[in-house]
């Protein structure tokens, strides 16, 4: 790991210095062991040659029983430093002759052997035998010592220890002088670098030293540096673009927001004004109205031809009809501005109120209300009261015959709650309450309309009614923050889905 | 390692500079009475006479076949009794096998290629001298015999054998003798003898 964070330039010394210790010991090396063996074998050559020479001079000594001969051939050692011990063995074995002359006899051996040289423990040392012609004189013994042989050879391994210390030492220097054509290109590059991610300043550059690898590197280097600058600067004016882009947006959007606030304020007003007027006018129209019912009622009493009392009977009932409307639109402009505070209402006392007022109604028509039994929610009792007013009226309304009007409820999971989309998602729990009937009821793609003002699906001459009933209704569950929905077919009855805060 | 090759050279050199020949002889611890004296001397002696086949050559005109034998003879009274014999057995020189022939007299003597003369009558040696033939390798101890024309002497001196050798006398038989027994032994030149 150390190895890895060390400096290029210390990396490239080390790989050089290895490579030049490792040539050195591997050639001084192989150089010693082949210089080992040959020194051996050209010794032991040499003392096999020596050996016989000697022997072949020292057969008329042995055969004609000179001594004195033979101490002198042995002598001749003298003139080789390394023979420490010679001996001449006489044909029967026994010793003939000692070198050097002095020499103790436990230094030599006792008896000739084999013929041969063979090496033990820094000597060499071995036997010749000396024969005349075919007949055999005697042994020679030559003892050869290797120790100055291996002192020369430490001399040499000592020589080749300094010069690798010394190549070593000239190849650090060398090495650290000529790295520097391939380390400091590199490090200026890697310098560059540096100031690039340092200061995040992309416009600097890197010399180029040469055109080998590392000039191509610094090149690509440059190459890069140069896209990053574009890049940037394209994305620089990008960035700008489109923030111009969003501010131009996002005035236009304040524009339109202030343009719609203006409106919306105009409708609120208008709409305001328009319930004012409906209030107003309402109100109103009934006095004029009032005063027609009860001349008319007069009048009525003094005629007595049956045309007129058929046309009195006609006025009566027009302005029977005109005050029922205007109720209507009095009761829903009321509703508009509500001022009434939220209590508790059992809405089973609302059901049973409801029935109670539509007892006659029920009876006639042989209705069957069937229902469970209601929670109790926050509400205003008057309104919610019409709400059911409403949806009674109108299931009784609109049936042929015999109506079947079911009301159920139940309390909405937090999960349904959470499913519905029209509940946006609200925390409190909701009651889901539903009225169905068997009645005429209506094409599903009308289930929006039926809930505006004056919107009548059936002709009057078939259904009375004034229009304004199912508005009404929705007008009170918005106003319970809740949601109204219908689900029909038609001919096959309808359902109504109200949703309320529980 | 030059070094090491140099020495041979020297050697060499010295071995054949050295030419004083003496022969140096002890004879164990012994003592030699005199009637064991003689019988050891020349057991010796018969070696020596054996060991003269080594280094003395001798021409193939000297034979007469390939297998033909070597003889040694023996001119006199036998002073070797059977230790020549010995010596000999199953001995060749080359292919040639060693046979012993005794002469009693002159008139006995045939061919042979080593004659040890026995005798210390130096006039009757001189005469036995003349009639041999060439290729005869004449050795005797007689005190005369190198001045009677004799090649190789052996000469006893306090319990040594020492060889005495006529190289001129060798070369006029035809005969080669080796240089490793001339360095052995002391050449005997006429021309430098005391009258």
């Amino acid at each position: 790991m150390k190895r890895r964070s060390e400096p290029l330039k210390r990396k490239l010394i080390r790989v050089i210095l290895l490579t030049c210790s490792v040539v050195l010991f591997l050639t001084y090396t192989s150089y010693f062991i082949y210089e080992y063996f040959t020194f051996r074998e050209v010794t032991r050559t040499q003392v096999a040659t020596l050996g016989k020479i000697v022997a072949a001079n020292s057969t008329a000594a042995l055969a004609f029983d000179s001594r004195r001969d033979a101490n002198e051939i042995l002598d001749a050692f003298k003139a080789e430093k390394n023979i420490i011990a010679a001996s001449l063995y006489d044909e029967s074995g026994s010793v003939f002759a000692k070198y050097p002359a002095g020499i103790s006899d436990d230094k030599i051996p006792r008896m000739p052997g084999a013929q041969g040289y063979k090496f033990t423990n820094f000597h060499l040392e071995g036997f010749q035998e000396v024969v005349q012609g075919d007949k055999h004189l005697g042994t020679l013994f030559i003892e050869f010592d290797m120790a100055g042989m291996y002192a020369r050879l430490r001399l040499y391994a000592m020589i080749a220890f300094l010069v690798i210390v010394l190549s070593f030492v000239v190849a650090y220097f060398l090495s650290n002088r000529l790295q520097k054509t391939i380390s400091e290109p590199i490090l200026e590059l890697a310098q560059t670098a540096r100031m690039v991610s340092d200061h995040h300043d992309y416009s600097v550059r890197a010399d180029k030293s040469g055109d080998d690898e590392i000039g191509a590197l610094t090149d690509a280097f440059n190459h890069m540096l140069t896209q990053i600058e574009v890049q940037n600067s394209e994305i620089r004016s990008f960035n700008q673009l489109l923030e111009q882009k969003v501010k131009a947006r996002t005035i236009e959007l304040e524009n339109a927001n202030g343009k719609l606030e203006v409106v919306n304020e105009k409708l609120v007003r208008s709409n305001s004004d328009l319930e004012q007027f409906a209030y107003v006018a309402s109100h109103d129209l009934q006095e004029p109205l009032r005063k027609i019912q009860i001349f008319t009622e007069m009048a009525e009493k003094s005629v007595t031809d049956d045309a007129s009392v058929g046309y009195f009977e006609k006025i009566h009932s027009s302005a029977r009809r005109m005050t029922e409307l205007i109720k209507s639109v009095l009761n829903y402009s009321r509703l508009s501005k509500t001022g009434e505070q939220f209590e508790e209402v059992d809405l089973n006392m609302i059901l049973e109120n409801t029935k109670t007022d539509f007892e006659l109604l029920i009876n006639e028509k042989k209705a069957v209300i069937k229902h469970d039994t209601l929670p109790v929610i926050e509400g205003i009792p008057l309104q919610l009261n019409q709400l059911f007013l409403n949806l009674f009226s109108n299931s009784l309304k609109f049936s042929s015959s015999e109506p079947v009007i079911t009301i159920s409820s139940r309390i909405l999971s937090d999960k349904e709650t959470s499913d519905y989309d029209f509940l946006h998602g609200a925390k409190v729990p909701f009651v889901e309450i539903i009225f169905k009937d068997n009645g005429i009821g209506f094409e599903q793609q009308y289930a929006d309309q039926i809930f505006t003002i004056f919107q009548r699906l059936h002709d009057k001459r078939s259904y009375e009614g004034t229009g304004i009933g199912l508005a009404l209704c929705k007008k009170i569950v918005e106003n319970h923050h809740g949601f109204i929905t219908a689900k029909s077919e038609l001919g096959k009855g309808a359902a109504f889905y109200i949703y309320l805060p529980a | 390692m030059r070094e090491e090759i140099r020495y041979i050279a020297p050697l060499f050199r010295k071995c054949f500079i050295q030419t004083g020949v003496v022969l140096v002889c002890l004879f164990g611890m012994q003592s030699l009475h005199a009637q064991t004296n003689v019988s050891k001397e020349y057991r010796i002696k018969a070696v020596f006479l054996f060991n003269f086949t080594q280094f003395v050559e001798w021409p193939s005109a000297a034979f007469s076949g390939p297998t033909s034998p070597f003889v040694i003879g023996i001119l006199g009274d036998d002073p070797f009794g059977n230790s020549i014999d010995e010596t000999i057995q199953n001995e060749k020189v080359g292919s040639h096998p060693l046979v012993v022939q005794r002469y009693k007299d002159l008139r006995d003597l045939k061919n042979c290629h080593i004659l040890f003369l026995n005798g210390s009558d130096p006039e009757k040696v001189r005469e036995n001298l003349l009639v041999i033939n060439h290729y005869t390798l004449t050795v005797s101890d007689a005190d005369n015999f190198m001045k009677s024309g004799g090649i190789i002497r052996l000469i006893t001196e306090n319990n040594r054998i020492r060889i005495q050798v006529n190289p001129e006398a060798a070369r006029t038989a035809e005969l080669f003798i080796s240089s490793k027994l001339l360095r052995v032994s002391e050449i005997f030149d006429p021309k430098n003898q005391p009258k």
